[in-house]
């Protein structure tokens, strides 16, 4: 198998996963500028890939985003606020209100774990390979994000509770 | 792992029912001719790629660093060796700096900063807008907990002193014009349930357009053909006012006269919902626009939006594609052409309202000039993406560096602000081809979820850079 090959099973094998972790962390064009960026450093890069790539890819993927944040962060922030005030958001609107509310109050390590988990499906020592730290520091990590996310939990339900919206 | 935490957290899942990546041939194709293994990217540096070839620039440069040396002190060594296509800033000793020396203000704003925009006039009235939220993550993200107070900085002494008000509103990015001023911004709704009066629920607010008629101190929603859209982008040329609307559709929005009324085109250039948008005015109802969402274009009016032009500059076609208009005076445009896949990006110009272009040889590095203003057709200011104000009086042959909060060798701070306490990119403000405005912010310390204390120094400049009046603002 040429690499030409190598690289096109590699896409074809993860590129969904590869821009669903984009997309569920920015807009559908972001997601597949993501993708083109990962797989051009997975072209130039094949001999440095693991044989189980997608904590890879996705440690690659986290960085990319990271830069393209990093980027347009005054503008899209600026833009982002006034886009908030006249676009009806389209995406996820049903579902745990709680959940969100509470995820929103973990900070940004607490929520990639959890996340990586939750949404991406990794486990704990491929979650570390793409955030680069050890598997004892995203145990370390969970246990801790798992804790909060319960406490913000029941303070999300009180708060349902007050405002009538929850009898259980 | 399964329990019933992680379902709760997997059932609020966002990701958008058959959204997958794109075709395998789309991402490959451009990378046929791409080399392997070229490593790591290289952060390029901007410098100037004028004509001498390698073995007399350098000669030039050891030239330069033998009369830098004989001359220390002397101020023109700075331009002299940017001209030369080297970066030589000058020692501590050839900095002039005729203001004094501030030393960080003691005290400062608790809570997530962010600076919206700033505006000066060559009059010295100055507005700075900026949000301060309490509660925040670092990031700026808005929890249920958070509150947001808009507050409002002004000036009327080109920055010596400064009135800090709160207000219902926030205005981006605002424009001034002598005493009138333009700017779009937010018109706070809700406030903060148990707050004070300044405090609002974060995302209540609703797109305005704004004007001043007092140098910025106070500002009133403008009235409009579609009074219920806003927008974040506006140019304020001659009292010509240019604007994006984003409402359902996008729409350039033209002010012909220093009437307040913002009115459609009577044409538009392209129909559809896109949001990446921008448009210049350059004076005598010309204006330029460019839409960085497929399809990319660029299109030039002549006539107050009565009809518009495709501009094709030929740098921007092929593998690179339209991504930013950085600044149009009259008949002279700039755009930024971005080619993907680590391409260096492409400034291009036109002298000639966009019939001949020019691609500018110079390395932007990765993402090309981040803020570009032009006061006329040889000069203007740029802040690179590293935090670097450089300016052209050649129509961006070559640049010069007259700023930098980082560097020790350009910046007017005695104890220069480090990169770990600025903030990422300042904001330029630029009033004539000699004078200019830079904000920063100046962070002191850090939780784990923002700076502790947040205060601003202002620099502003009337002799092209040369030397730089710093101003710090507690806030």
């Amino acid at each position: 198998m040429d690499d030409q090959q190598r690289c096109e099973q590699l896409y074809r094998a993860h590129a969904d996963q590869v821009h669903a972790y984009a997309r569920r962390r920015s807009d559908d064009q972001t997601a597949d500028e993501v993708v083109a960026e990962v797989f051009l450093i997975a072209w130039r890069r094949l001999d440095a890939i693991p044989l189980e790539p997608l904590p890879w890819l996705l440690g690659v993927a986290r960085k990319a985003l990271g830069n393209q944040r990093r980027a347009t962060s005054r503008a899209a922030a600026l833009n982002a606020r006034i886009e908030a005030t006249l676009v009806t958001t389209t995406g996820h609107t049903g579902g745990d209100h709680a959940v969100l509310a509470a995820l929103a109050t973990l900070d940004a390590r607490d929520q990639e774990v959890l996340l990586l988990i939750a949404w991406e499906g990794l486990r704990q020592e491929e979650v570390g390979t793409v955030l680069g730290v050890s598997r004892p520091a995203v145990a370390t990590r969970l246990h801790r994000a798992r804790k909060r996310l319960v406490e913000a939990l029941a303070a999300q339900d009180e708060l349902a509770l007050r405002r009538g919206e929850v009898s259980r | 792992m399964t329990d019933e935490l992680l379902d709760r957290v997997r059932a609020v899942n966002p990701l958008p029912e058959g959204s997958t990546a794109p075709p395998f041939e789309s991402v490959f194709a451009p990378l046929a001719d791409m080399p392997r293994h070229r490593g790591r990217h290289r952060r390029r540096r901007l410098h100037s790629l004028v004509a001498p070839a390698v073995g007399v620039a350098v000669a030039i440069g050891v030239m330069v660093a033998a009369v830098t040396l004989l001359h220390a002190g002397r101020n023109d060594s700075r331009q002299r060796a940017a001209a030369t296509g080297h970066r030589h800033p000058p020692t501590a000793t050839t900095t002039t700096t005729s203001a004094p020396t501030p030393s960080a203000p003691s005290g400062g704003m608790s809570g997530v900063v962010t600076v919206w925009g700033a505006g000066f006039s060559s009059a010295g009235d100055g507005v700075i807008s900026l949000q301060q939220c309490l509660r925040c993550e670092q990031n700026g993200n808005q929890t249920s907990h958070s509150t947001d107070t808009e507050w409002l900085l002004t000036t009327s002494n080109g920055g010596r002193s400064w009135t800090r008000t709160a207000r219902g509103y926030s205005v981006q990015r605002p424009l001034l014009a002598g005493r009138d001023g333009w700017a779009g911004g937010l018109q706070m709704l809700s406030r903060k349930q148990g707050g004070g009066a300044a405090e609002w629920e974060p995302g209540s607010g609703i797109a305005r357009y704004f004007v001043t008629h007092d140098g910025g101190r106070s500002w009133s929603v403008a009235p409009s053909a579609a009074p219920n859209e806003g927008g974040s982008v506006a140019s304020l040329v001659g009292g010509e006012v240019w604007a994006v609307g984003l409402g359902t559709n996008v729409a350039i929005l033209h002010s012909p006269t220093r009437g307040e009324g913002l009115i459609a085109t009577a044409s538009q250039p392209i129909q559809g919902g896109y949001t990446n948008i921008r448009v210049e005015g350059a004076g005598a109802g010309t204006a330029y626009v460019v839409n960085a969402d497929v399809p990319r274009q660029a299109f030039a009016t002549h006539d107050d939006g009565r009809t518009w032009q495709r501009l094709t500059p030929p740098p921007c076609t092929g593998k690179y594609a339209f991504a930013r208009l950085d600044a149009a005076f009259g008949q002279t445009v700039w755009l930024t052409c971005l080619g993907g896949n680590h391409r260096t990006p492409r400034l291009v110009h036109s002298v000639d309202g966009g019939r001949s272009w020019r691609q500018l040889a110079v390395d932007w590095g990765d993402d090309g000039p981040q803020q570009l203003a032009a006061v006329n057709a040889d000069v203007a200011w740029a802040l690179n993406g590293e935090g670097e104000l450089l300016r052209t009086t050649n129509a961006g042959a070559t640049w010069q560096p007259v700023w930098s909060a980082t560097d020790p060798r350009v910046s007017p701070l005695s104890r220069p602000i480090t990169k770990q306490t600025a903030s990422p990119l300042p904001i330029l403000s630029v009033q004539s081809a000699n004078s200019a405005s830079i904000v920063t912010l100046l962070n002191r310390g850090t939780t784990r979820r923002a700076a502790k204390l947040t205060n601003l120094v202002v620099y502003r400049t009337t002799n092209g850079g040369q030397s730089w009046q710093a101003y710090p603002v507690r806030l």
